[in-house]
């Protein structure tokens, strides 16, 4: 239900919109709670069963395929290779059966199309273990991308998107860090201690790597956003173009970063203005975009946290001495108060235009 | 939630009809529409909380090398910054006033810290216990009685593995959870005495710091390290599974009263009966029972955002406790695939009987 602009009451009586009335007119306990019954927010016996179905599908899937995973990251010695082949491949096979059986456009289909394509790397990680192929894992996760691809296209859902998202931005990582770009060995041995993420960490310190993560999150939030655009009925949910959005900001952000805090800082090298002009360019696209075109206050309050965190680190660059603190947290209140203020003038430019 | 929504014209004129308003309702809900479309949603509020975080450390780097020479003065310039941005805050709820003592109160409150770490690390972390529920209840701020809920905890738990008292981490989860399902449940009275700015960053101050306590049973640390053959970071936490359990099963006998109270007894003590039984089987991973619990919480009380942390919680959990070292992976791998098949034989045998036979037409 939409307003209707001649009459402010018209809005529709959520849940969060019963609470704030509520607690401005001070509602006794019991009309408070006849409000919440009479919206309709409460959820009745059938909207309770569906919102539960749901959440056990999803949780179920989600617990058995990681519990999956663990057994095989255990290596049972005892257990022959053709077994583990015969088991895995056998899940994957019953998965895909029942995305079949179930259609892809039901709950159900779409979390065993999702377990196929989490156990498909499970598979490759099996043949890995068995044969000792010695390849890089930047091609576990190539091949992976690559073999859920068909199942992604034909999926219809952002789950097996987003799988294949961040199997890309793997695949791209661990290329520039072990073909590419190795690391020092003592980078590696901080890996076995602290695990593979402060690994990747590492080489995200990389400016040239943060940028190319940045145009591979870009790119597909680009093509995300047509298809939304396009009224692909799948792709209306936002939580995935914000997730993505998420990452383009933090690679390019961390690009900037690093080239303010870094050497290369005023450095002669021409191809060092890529990043900040890249981030310039992003946050500015996206700032007119989600205002304008999709509205999504989300992704506006990333992006103008992005800024403040760039902007703050740019002019502390540019300053010295003691005072230079004092400056630069009146600078960080003073940009937070306006990017709160302006966020809440542009909902309430839409509320109006509604 | 239900299929059609009705406007809130609607719904109060139904509950004046029903004597529960007054018949001048309609300016008043008029005026309470227009200040809830100015409240910024949670996102808006992380990052003005992040601001305020950042501007705190650099306004202590401030203070810090250019003011200060000793403990005490670090106490006296802390006490004045975080009485002053109290005082400032009561008589102003400008957004350049809200950030800026938000930002000196933050500093303030880390500089009477380091300054009292001089009598004794005990001492500082009850002194930020002390002053940080103070503060809580105090600062007319949403954010702050957030963070302070959230410092006030932290600073207890400190304490609690500093004093290797760890085995009470148990207590305190429970005492948050706890405390947590009580701000909801009595929402309608803190609503009716004005004291729902108030009660509400302080439900998920309690919270967020309940599921950041329970993320530490997938943390582990080598004994040796800590100077202690039987050392346990997180110990027993089937203890804290259990407790969660405890409060699902009575969060679910509250809903199989009233929501469900038109389904067959059977199928009501087949839903507790099976949620106790993935309880059970997750016993080593008590992430699993909070986050049921929360989920529950959030769909009782028509709270999409606590629903929402209860599955982000979930799916994090889930994978910290796969990559955590405490248990071995096929125990990982009994716990996970016994209790993912327990939640789909759940959901197959007992939701079309809970839902009438809706949720397989409604899933299509």
């Amino acid at each position: 239900m939409q307003h209707d602009r001649k009459d402010p009451l018209a809005v529709t009586a959520t849940a969060t919109r019963v609470r704030q009335i509520a607690g401005q007119l001070r509602l006794d306990e019991g009309a408070f709670t006849r409000a919440l019954a009479l919206s309709g927010v409460v959820p009745d016996r059938g909207a309770f069963a569906q919102a539960t179905s749901r959440f056990l599908m999803l949780a179920g899937t989600a617990l058995i395929v990681a519990g999956v995973a663990a057994f095989f990251a255990f290596n049972w010695a005892d257990l022959h290779r053709l077994a583990k082949f015969a088991l895995i491949e056998g899940a994957i096979v019953a998965a895909v059966l029942l995305a079949w059986r179930q259609g892809l456009d039901r709950l159900a289909g779409q979390a065993a199309l999702f377990g196929a394509g989490f156990l498909t790397g499970v598979l490759l990680a099996i043949y890995g273990q068995v044969y000792q192929t010695g390849a890089d894992p930047y091609g576990l996760f190539l091949g992976w991308a690559a073999l859920i691809l068909g199942w992604a296209v034909i999926g219809q859902q952002a789950g097996l998107w987003l799988l294949l998202a961040v199997l890309a931005n793997l695949a791209l990582v661990l290329y520039w860090g072990q073909v590419l770009h190795p690391p020092e060995a003592w980078i590696e041995d901080l890996a076995h201690v602290f695990g593979p993420a402060s690994w990747i960490g590492y080489l995200l310190s990389d400016f040239r790597l943060a940028q190319l993560v940045f145009s591979l999150n870009g790119a597909l939030l680009i093509a995300w956003e047509f298809g939304t655009r396009r009224g692909v009925a799948w792709m209306r949910g936002r939580w995935f173009p914000r997730l993505i959005a998420l990452f383009a900001l933090a690679a390019i952000s961390d690009a900037a970063l690093l080239l303010i805090f870094t050497s290369e800082f005023r450095g002669a090298d021409r191809l060092h203005v890529v990043a900040p002009v890249l981030f310039i360019a992003f946050v500015a696209a996206a700032l007119w975009y989600y205002r304008v075109v999709e509205r999504d206050l989300f992704i506006l309050a990333a992006s103008l946290l992005a800024v403040i965190v760039v902007m703050t680190a740019f002019i502390a660059r540019l300053l010295d001495g003691v005072d230079a603190f004092l400056a630069l947290s009146m600078l960080v209140v003073a940009q937070t108060a306006g990017a709160a203020a302006w966020l809440r003038q542009v909902a309430r430019s839409w509320r109006a235009t509604l | 939630m239900n299929a059609a929504t009705p406007s809130v014209r609607t719904v109060f004129a139904a509950l004046e009809r029903e004597g529960q308003v007054a018949a001048n309702w309609s300016e008043r809900v008029t005026a309470a529409l227009a200040a809830e479309a100015d409240a910024p949603p949670w996102y808006v509020r992380v990052l003005v909380g992040f601001g305020a975080w950042l501007a705190s450390l650099l306004l202590i780097a401030f203070v810090a090398s250019s003011l200060l020479r000793s403990e005490s003065t670090m106490i006296g310039v802390g006490g004045v910054m975080m009485v002053a941005a109290l005082g400032v805050r009561f008589t102003s709820s400008h957004d350049f006033i809200a950030q800026a003592t938000l930002a000196v109160s933050l500093a303030g409150q880390a500089l009477l810290a380091f300054g009292l770490d001089n009598y004794g690390v005990s001492t500082m972390l009850w002194a930020v216990i002390g002053g940080q529920t103070v503060l809580a209840l105090a600062f007319p701020d949403r954010i702050h009685r957030f963070l302070s809920v959230l410092a006030a905890v932290s600073a207890a738990v400190i304490l609690m593995y500093y004093l290797k008292l760890q085995a009470g981490i148990h207590v305190l989860v429970l005492a948050l959870a706890v405390g947590f399902l009580w701000l909801q449940a009595r929402e309608g009275a803190f609503i009716a005495r004005g004291l729902m700015q108030s009660a509400r960053p302080l439900a998920f101050g309690l919270l967020a710091a309940m599921l950041g306590c329970v993320m530490l049973s997938t943390i582990y640390v080598l004994p040796e390290l800590m100077g202690c053959r039987d050392f346990s970071f997180y110990p027993h936490p089937w203890l804290s599974s259990l407790g969660f359990g405890a409060l699902l099963v009575l969060l679910e006998w509250r809903l199989v009263n009233t929501t469900l109270r038109d389904v067959p007894v059977a199928t009501r003590a087949g839903f507790i009966g099976a949620s106790a039984l993935i309880v059970a089987i997750s016993l080593p991973a008590p992430g699993i029972a909070a986050s049921l619990m929360v989920l529950l919480a959030g769909v009782i009380h028509a709270e999409r955002l606590v629903v929402g942390i209860g599955v982000g919680f979930f799916a994090v959990f889930l994978a910290a406790y796969f990559y955590g070292m405490e248990a071995s992976l096929l125990a990982k791998s009994a716990t996970l695939t016994a209790t993912g098949l327990v939640v789909l034989a759940l959901r197959y045998v007992l939701m079309p009987r809970l839902a009438g036979g809706q949720v397989e037409r409604e899933d299509a």
